[in-house]
């Protein structure tokens, strides 16, 4: 069951067995997979645990929903005295209810406690209010894990609508965090909600999930029953395309034309694919602008509004939004940041999309539109070019900017 | 539109900032802000016992872990540095949830004014805290309701009576307004002078029996001094209300006429405070004392053996936090859209924190959030006033906040 609709889950870009093999054979994640295995042990030992809440983050297709399927799944089938219980929520309804215009975060957390109520201590408990309900469910937890000790999994937490995760951490999530017998494992991608809880936010164990390396996805593509391609030099431009993320490595591996012929439509069902928890109306839009600026290594509204102009005009777009806004250049960086696809990076002073979603970006617009692909490129060195000169304080990072583009287009003539 | 947008709350945009000298609130900037994609002003309270989002961009987050747990602390931080954001974000720490599994906290302000001197006497000090507890119990059971309503009556009574004995005022004049109304709510609050942020609304119809119940038991005089009623109070917080133990959250010593001036009269005016530490450990009642950076040594050379018995923590302000409490001020008022005003800035201030903190140290002479906070006040006013936004932050408008600030300094 999904979390905040009761509906249940048809998620392809959440599926196991397509992408790393069974699960019940490890792979790639094992350390992972122990750390957590780890803390259980013990807190069955009764031995105090000093991080008791754990967080996984990484990019899309990078493996967070079979993490923590995987990790279920031993649980299950660990044999010890413990008498545990396990709770997994999905805070990503493929539906996205959260985006519409009704939604209602009090309705959606309390339906949340009435079946956690249900499914971990088995009440059926329907009460007036939010606060009511939830400190008569906490009330019986309490009790409940007087003689047990719970694990809850609680995935795509940081793309779930922040006035809801507020009000799911002071009901729910806060709550559970401070009682000693609780483990509570989290996993998502994009901007960090700034919990409250001092549990859930400074005493957390922070863990960013890397790619697969070359060994990983060699055994990944055995275990797809595909060995032939783990064996054979392919197995390097699959890791070359696909970085290791096991979501794009099922797909490439699924596609053996692709292999043979390197034809941007596998690239095309794999970008589609990533972008699947995007709210179907904003789909295209969102996909055009990551190709828009997926030559890009960091951008503002500046960049945006250059880069997405060519792109637009190039592919067709509708020259009525041309040229573009300053209003409307933030609202494409919003929009990229909110769906999870970009991160405002401190270092660089600008956003930086998901690196795999660029790179995938990048070698589909390649293969499909090598004219476009250049002219962007050019767009940025040019507009590099001219900050040189206007931003004399900042000079030396346009410079390197402008290297780096004409670099990628001196590469490109020369092959 | 995505809901997150849909949250834009206006008013607090139009909330009254406290603090005189700087612009931090002037509705310009709140303007300004707003067109740029802030949900709210994380500038404007300077006072951070008044900012209803502080939990949410908290530095010093390894000072504050510190200082929680079974231990007597002393925090010492300089002027301007954050002393009271710790003390409220440790109290807000001790409300996660509903029930009673966290310590109970008192925050206590030592009345000087009130005292007319630096010199309490220790029933001074117990019973300023007494007032500051009843304070804090009854904005408590406002927020939890439960914790009161689900007590038998007897004890429902002596919780009365003590609230009756101990409180600024006759309990009646509060009970109108405990109320779900929001602005009677806060005006509850602002008569009780501390503020705690707690997220949640407590369930209406609980509210209501609470003050139906609070008014409903006439209150019983209290026997004994006020080191019995101290020990009344221990009991009903330990015993009646389990929790595990009490913060007593001391801030605010640095406020007196004479102590602000000087150090051995701060730390003389707590004695009692300091010479109760072995005592009160044993009894579950833990201090967390916030003081100025230059009252450590006199304190430990005063109270060596008492201060054996506590954590102590110094708290020094770095350029690297600094630049840290701007940022995350900003990815929470942006909602984690972006958390540098680089993003909203001509390309040539991909720095812009960097150079307010800077400059902000040069001409403060100190490494200090609040001065920092300052000069961006006067650099997001020159924005403002440039230029009605959305527009990008430029480089004129950090030189003109810089001077404006340079001249505030200068008076």
């Amino acid at each position: 069951m999904t979390a905040a609709t009761g509906k249940p889950i048809e998620r392809t870009l959440f599926n196991p067995d397509a992408f790393v093999g069974h699960a019940d054979e490890k792979i790639g994640r094992s350390p992972e997979v122990n750390l957590i295995l780890g803390k259980v042990k013990q807190l069955c030992n009764g031995d105090p645990v000093e991080k008791r809440v754990t967080v996984f983050s990484g990019e899309a297709a990078l493996g967070k929903s079979w993490l923590l399927h995987q990790i279920e799944i031993e649980l299950k089938s660990e044999d010890d005295p413990c008498f545990r219980r396990v709770k997994t929520y999905r805070l990503d309804p493929p539906d996205r209810s959260h985006i519409e215009d009704d939604f209602d975060a009090t309705r959606e957390v309390k339906k949340i406690l009435e079946e956690f109520a249900q499914g971990v201590i088995s009440q059926s408990i329907r009460e007036i209010s939010l606060p009511e309900l939830s400190r008569h469910v906490m009330a019986l937890t309490k009790k409940v894990l007087e003689n047990s000790f719970l694990v809850l999994f609680v995935d795509a937490v940081f793309e779930a609508d922040w006035n809801f995760l507020e009000l799911f951490e002071e009901h729910l999530l806060g709550p559970l965090a401070i009682i000693p017998n609780v483990l509570i494992v989290l996993s998502g991608r994009g901007r960090k909600f700034p919990w409250a809880t001092p549990e859930l936010r400074f005493r957390a164990d922070f863990r960013d999930l890397q790619p697969f390396t070359l060994g990983d996805t060699r055994v990944q593509i055995e275990r797809l029953n595909r060995p032939e391609l783990a064996i054979s030099d392919r197995i390097d431009l699959i890791q070359e395309i696909g970085q290791g993320v096991p979501g794009a490595t099922g797909w490439l591996v699924k596609d053996s034309e692709f292999l043979d012929n390197q034809n941007p439509e596998t690239l095309d069902a794999i970008l589609n694919h990533l972008l699947e928890s995007v709210p179907e109306a904003n789909r295209t839009k969102i996909r055009r602008n990551i190709e828009a600026l997926c030559v890009l290594r960091a951008f503002d509204d500046d960049r945006v509004s250059k880069l997405v102009q060519v792109y637009e005009e190039a592919t067709g777009g509708s020259p009525d939004n041309l040229p573009l806004t300053h209003g409307a250049s933030v609202n494409i960086q919003k929009n990229l940041v909110h769906e999870a696809f970009a991160q405002y990076q401190n270092a660089q002073g600008a956003y930086t999309l998901d690196k795999y979603m660029a790179k995938l970006a990048e070698e589909y617009l390649k293969r499909q539109n090598p004219l476009l692909w250049k002219n962007l490129h050019t767009t940025a060195m040019n507009l590099y070019a001219e900050w040189i000169v206007k931003y004399e304080r900042t000079k030396d990072r346009w410079v390197e900017e402008k290297s780096y583009h004409e670099e990628v287009l001196r590469s490109a003539s020369a092959l | 539109m995505v809901s997150a947008l849909r949250s834009i709350d206006l008013d607090k945009f139009d909330e009254p900032g406290s603090f005189s000298r700087s612009p931090s609130n002037s509705q310009e900037i709140n303007r300004w802000l707003k067109a740029n994609g802030f949900f709210f002003n994380p500038f404007a309270e300077l006072n951070a016992s008044a900012d209803p989002h502080l939990y949410q961009y908290i530095v010093q987050h390894s000072a504050a872990d510190a200082l929680w747990g079974q231990d007597h602390a002393l925090i010492f931080e300089p002027k301007g540095g954050g002393k009271t954001t710790l003390r409220v974000r440790t109290a807000q720490n001790c409300y996660v949830g509903q029930q009673q599994n966290r310590p109970f906290p008192i925050s206590y302000l030592p009345p000087f004014l009130q005292w007319g001197d630096a010199k309490p006497s220790p029933e001074d000090h117990l019973q300023a805290i007494l007032t500051s507890a009843m304070k804090q119990l009854l904005i408590s059971l406002v927020y939890r309701p439960h914790w009161f309503l689900d007590l038998n009556s007897d004890d429902q009574q002596l919780i009365r009576s003590c609230l009756e004995r101990d409180l600024m005022g006759p309990l009646e004049d509060f009970l109108v307004l405990i109320d779900v109304d929001p602005e009677r709510l806060s005006l509850f609050r602002r008569r009780f002078d501390i503020f705690l942020p707690m997220r949640s609304t407590p369930a209406t119809t609980q509210v209501i029996a609470l003050r139906q119940q609070l008014a409903s038991i006439a209150p019983q005089p209290i026997a004994g001094d006020v080191w019995a009623r101290w020990q009344i109070l221990r009991q009903i917080l330990l015993s009646l209300f389990r929790f595990d133990s009490i913060y007593l959250l001391i801030d605010g010593l640095d406020a007196g006429p004479e102590t602000a001036a000087d150090v051995h009269a701060l730390i003389r005016s707590c004695d009692f405070i300091w010479r109760s530490l072995p005592a009160w450990e044993k009894e579950r009642v833990f201090v967390k004392a916030f003081l100025p950076s230059e009252s450590a040594e006199t304190l430990q050379a005063g109270y060596r053996v008492e201060c054996k018995r506590a954590k102590l923590v110094h708290i020094e302000w770095t350029p690297d936090l600094l630049v840290e409490m701007l940022l995350l001020r900003i990815e929470a008022a942006t909602q984690g859209h972006y958390s540098s005003f680089a993003a909203i800035a001509t390309p040539d201030l991909m720095d812009v924190e960097w150079q307010i903190v800077k400059t902000a140290s040069e001409i403060s002479h100190a490494n200090l959030p609040r001065e920092v906070l300052s000069l961006l006040s006067h650099i997001l006013l020159a924005a403002a006033r440039r230029s009605v936004a959305p527009a990008r932050l430029q480089y004129q408008d950090v030189e003109a906040g810089i001077r404006a600030y340079r001249a505030e300094s200068s008076i």
